[in-house]
């Protein structure tokens, strides 16, 4: 809600005043290298993915120069370590059956040229995704469907959840999270707002949908939350800073121990 | 003993005593006025005497003085001094009417009034802007803000293009007290701050005080802004009124018994929306924009000793997305005041006030329904006390006494809805204060001024308050039963000025002061949000408190045509707010998990240099300042500029009066940058490219200037009604200056980043028809 809610504000004012676009070049610094870790494990198999990469400088071209060697382990809560293995891509470290179960803690363990990252998260319960279903509501840019997620809130216990839209299977890259503080119990109807309000994020007839749905335990929940604090370059925070990260040992990233469902719909 | 030790006694003796030695003394008192108001604190100095008095509250004065000729000169802070010659034989009345000095329309003066009266008064960093005076520079959208026009001063930095929101001397937007007749606003701004909440044709007149604030004030940081509604014209009625491209105004006033009892009534409106609904797209003619605002005041002068004024605000904006999202958010402001004199070198002034500031956002989407509503709600009562205790000493003191009510957050559903209803604590602090202040003229040219301010804040229950630990975890959560005593904080407040002057051109000042804030707002965007909220203090956000030293010097030049003024600062702020990162700030019962606690210090130098007569006027504002903040968990805890450091600052305003008709005005300002945080790197991450910080505010924005023009055409000017078109361009040679920076995935190629820079307002022009009759 509290994207949305920023976005809402804002727009106005950059409408009614007729504001102006320019790519410029500026001279940014580059910082000294750091290590980038993406952990994933979910109750699916094959959901077990860790990517290593570094920081480069603003300049520099956004592919994926993954970083190779490392030895990744993850821990379940019985004390069995699995050891991932690096795929045929560089810096990604994935394994064929390793799941995860809800209610489970797991521990990660990376080394990489001699440094040490730890983190541990844990499971949540699996909330059923009920629906996924388009939804016509006007509001700055006039009516546009907008993707909702619905599912019932398990009252008395703290849940957090993120939706990740694909249209044509394609990522739509809006992060959007939220928790049930205010939800706690009911039947939601989750808004997903787009990434942009722009033309060509209006969902057309024939567009496919998919969204995955995943619970996440609190630390993770936070990583994606504080995304919006300046991480993917935009907004108006006045502060931008990095998301707070669950992994000790000086890295930036995450390690979720998360739940997956999806399901599709087709606009008609 | 011989003769010659006696004399310099003798002498002293004679200077200081004067007035007492004359064998037959009369009484000579009155009151000082402008355009019927009272003028408070004007000077009144008794040239053959070498002695100054000061007029009160109700612009009374009273003086002994022996039988014979005398000159008096009558000055105040943005009044043109007065002289007049007076033969003292027998008890009389003596009223003087001083003329504003921004009061000649091709004129521009802002008024410092660095008169002899300001040279030789002991207050410093204080500005005082009439509306009047404003009325010919060119600002935003055509009007006439006066919260615009004070940025061009030394020392008070736009909090952003085309804002309201003003940083004074370092300090952040939330640490300005800003008064309305009295009345604490809370939330100063229109439109997400492109209008003030102040009416032009409602105010009379705003005083700036950057430092050395009179002990009466308190409560913030860094400045108060003590504005003062317009008085209705006890003598006849009149109305006058604006019809500009984006909003119109009308100002109805007059008597209502003649010459003792008057009303000002004047309303504003924006109409933005209503080209909305011009336009053919269904989508943008559904959405609603405005805001409007009511201002009234009614003065009633009961008798000679009693005066009663009531004063009242009522102010909201709306914006509407179709029938889907609503946010409304406005003041509501009242008051009554009563002025009493007891005698001729006592009298008071009591007021009763109640401001509130409420904010509602309503989302119907039609399977969701909530409504989400804020408020922050005082009452308030001061009382005044202005004391002439000798003809050298004027001693103010009183007491001021606040309840504070803060409504963090309601959220009701009606219907479907995802949400349940939540209401967050509700909290209440008592928030009092004693102060004494002594303007004494120690010598003929030493002038101090010492105050002392006692303040302190009560949290009050009923509710949970937190205690916190360093990393944010919850320690404990103590439960507090209605009506009691949470935490008292007592600060002690000692507010020290001195003048010393060196000859009739010029003096210098040095002055101390320290203030005390318990209402916080800590914001972490970059623009004023109506959702902004204030945060009184609790057991772990303690009373921000700041310290500052000035010292000054000033000079009038070539007869009072020019004038100078240098003063410099330190400043040192403790227990300054902060959000932690990645901070989630709507929860306010558990807001405290979220803050971080710092401090703060800020430094600089300041000049400005005037020119205040002839047909050309105008001023040169030159700021040199440094602002920095250290907070741990922030920045690895090393000190950072904070975002409002700008090394840099300068103001260039002109006016010209080309003619009997036309008048002409120009203002250039140039700022550096504020300081910002840029990403230093990239990764990989989600399947997108995020952007690696490192330090905090280590960038700068590209330096901001800008160039306004402004020209009036006095229409034809009759007895009973006289108009004017006023023409403005804002930003006239285009600049594009950055109003926020961001970064990106390039649009033409995703392997590559940009930077995109968003330009608001580039040549802005406007047109209003301004009417009095």
């Amino acid at each position: 809600m509290n994207k949305l809610k920023s976005i809402i504000i804002l727009f106005p004012v950059l409408l009614f005043f007729a504001s102006c676009e320019e790519v410029i070049t500026l001279d940014l610094n580059t910082a000294a290298e750091k290590y980038v870790i993406e952990a994933n494990l979910t109750d699916k198999a094959n959901g077990a993915k860790v990517t290593i990469s570094k920081t480069k400088s603003f300049n520099s071209t956004n592919d994926f120069v993954g970083i190779t060697g490392a030895v990744v382990n993850i821990e379940d809560a019985q004390g069995n370590t699995t050891r991932l293995t690096e795929s045929s891509t560089k810096g990604i470290y994935t394994h064929p059956t390793l799941k995860g179960l809800p209610k489970s803690t797991y521990k990660l363990k990376i080394e990489v040229n001699g440094q040490t990252f730890t983190s541990n998260s844990t499971m949540p319960e699996v909330v059923e995704l009920e629906d996924v279903f388009p939804y016509e509501l006007s509001l700055f840019d006039g009516p546009r469907l907008f993707t909702h997620v619905r599912y019932t809130d398990p009252l008395g216990i703290k849940n957090f959840y993120r939706f990740i839209e694909y249209k044509n299977g394609v990522y739509t890259k809006s992060i959007m999270v939220t928790n049930d503080e205010f939800t706690d119990g009911k039947l939601v109807n989750q808004i997903v707002p787009p990434y942009e309000f722009t033309e060509e994020s209006k969902l057309k007839k024939g567009d496919k949908v998919k969204v995955e749905f995943l619970t996440l335990d609190e630390p993770v929940y936070k990583y994606w939350f504080s995304v919006e604090n300046g991480a993917q370059g935009g907004g108006d925070s006045a502060a931008p800073a990095n998301p707070v990260s669950n992994i000790k040992g000086g890295v930036l990233g995450y390690f979720s121990a998360h739940t997956i469902q999806s399901k599709e719909y087709t606009v008609k | 003993m011989t003769f010659s030790s006696l004399k310099p006694l003798l002498i002293l003796f004679t200077f200081f005593c004067l007035p007492t030695f004359a064998q037959q003394t009369y009484n000579v008192s009155g009151t000082v006025r402008s355009t019927g108001d009272a003028v408070e604190a004007a000077t009144i100095h008794i040239i053959e005497l070498k002695h100054r008095i000061t007029s009160d509250s109700a612009g009374n004065y009273s003086i002994d003085l022996k039988a014979g000729q005398y000159t008096f000169v009558i000055s105040a802070i943005g009044m043109n001094t007065l002289r007049k010659s007076i033969k003292v034989k027998a008890n009389e009345t003596v009223d003087f009417e001083l003329e504003d000095n921004a009061n000649k329309l091709d004129e521009i003066v802002i008024s410092t009034a660095r008169n002899e009266r300001s040279l030789a008064s002991p207050q410093m960093g204080a500005e005082r802007l009439s509306m009047k005076a404003i009325k010919n520079i060119p600002l935003i959208f055509g009007e006439r803000d006066i919260m615009k026009a004070i940025q061009l001063l030394p020392g008070i930095k736009s909090a952003g293009e085309g804002g309201s929101g003003i940083y004074v001397r370092g300090g952040s937007a939330d640490q300005n007290l800003i008064l309305m007749d009295d009345i604490p606003v809370y939330n100063a701004s229109h439109l997400m701050g492109f209008f003030s909440t102040f009416n032009p044709d409602a105010v009379d007149d705003i005083t700036v005080y950057k430092t050395g604030m009179p002990s009466q004030f308190g409560g913030r940081l860094s400045s108060v802004l003590d504005i003062k509604m317009r008085q209705g014209n006890a003598d006849k009625f009149s109305a006058s009124g604006g019809i500009g491209l984006i909003s119109s105004n009308l100002t109805l006033e007059g008597p209502i018994h003649k010459g003792k009892s008057s009303f000002l009534i004047s309303g504003r409106r924006t109409y933005v929306d209503l080209f909305l609904k011009l336009s053919p797209d269904s989508t943008i003619n559904q959405n609603t924009m405005y805001f409007y605002d009511v201002n009234a005041r009614a003065d009633f002068q009961l008798n000679e000793n009693n005066k009663l004024i009531f004063t009242g605000y009522l102010g909201s904006d709306k914006l509407g997305l179709a029938e889907t999202f609503g946010l409304t958010w406005g003041n509501s402001l009242a008051s009554a005041q009563w002025k009493h004199i007891f005698s001729p070198n006592l009298n008071s002034s009591t007021t009763a006030s109640y401001t509130s500031y409420q904010n509602k956002i309503e989302v119907n989407t039609g399977i969701d329904n909530v409504r989400i509503y804020s408020q922050i709600k005082d009452l308030s009562l001061k009382q005044n006390y202005f004391w002439q205790a000798t003809e050298k000493n004027l001693i103010k003191f009183g007491f001021n006494s606040i309840h504070h009510t803060v409504t963090p957050g309601e959220i009701t559903s009606q219907g479907q809805s995802n949400y349940n209803p939540i209401n967050y604590q509700e909290r209440y602090s008592l928030e009092n204060a004693l102060f004494a202040s002594s303007d004494w003229q120690a010598s003929e040219k030493l002038n101090v001024s010492f105050g002392l301010r006692l303040s302190g804040f009560s949290i009050l229950g009923k509710g949970n308050f937190l205690n916190v630990d360093p990393d944010g975890n919850i320690i404990d959560n103590t439960s507090y039963k209605s009506g009691e005593l949470v935490k008292t904080y007592i600060n002690l407040e000692p507010r020290l000025s001195l003048s010393y002057l060196l000859n009739m051109q010029s003096s210098v000042k040095a002055s101390y002061v320290r203030n005390a804030q318990n209402m916080h707002m800590i914001s972490n965007s970059t623009s004023s949000r109506p959702s902004d909220k204030w945060l009184p203090s609790s057991i772990m956000v303690k009373p921000e408190v700041s310290d500052q030293f000035a010292i000054g010097y000033y000079r009038n030049l070539f007869d009072n045509v020019f004038e100078l003024n240098v003063e410099s600062y330190y400043k040192t702020m403790q227990n300054q707010i902060d959000y932690r990162d990645g901070a989630e700030t709507f929860n306010a019962d558990n807001i405290e998990t979220q803050l971080l606690y710092g401090k703060g210090r800020a430094y600089g130098l300041e000049i400005l240099f005037k020119k205040r007569k002839g047909d050309f006027t105008g001023w040169l504002s030159y700021t040199l300042s440094k602002t920095e903040r250290q907070i741990d968990g922030i920045n690895n805890g090393d000190w950072y500029n904070a975002r409002q450091d700008r090394t840099h600052e300068i103001a260039l305003v002109g006016a010209y009066a080309l003619n009997k008709k036309w008048s002409l005005s120009a203002s250039w300002v140039y700022y550096t940058g504020d300081a910002i945080t840029f990403p230093s790197g990239k990764y990989n991450m989600d399947g997108q490219t995020f952007f690696y910080y490192t330090e905090r505010n280590g960038y700068r924005m590209p330096a901001y200037h800008r160039l306004d023009l402004g020209a009036t055409l006095q229409l034809k000017k009759r007895k009973s009604y006289s108009s004017e078109l006023a023409f403005s361009l804002y930003n006239a040679y285009g600049r594009k200056n950055a109003y926020s920076i961001t970064f990106r995935e390039a649009e033409n190629d995703p392997s590559k980043t940009e930077v995109v820079r968003t330009t608001l307002f580039q040549f802005l022009p406007s047109i209003s028809y301004n009417f009095k009759f």
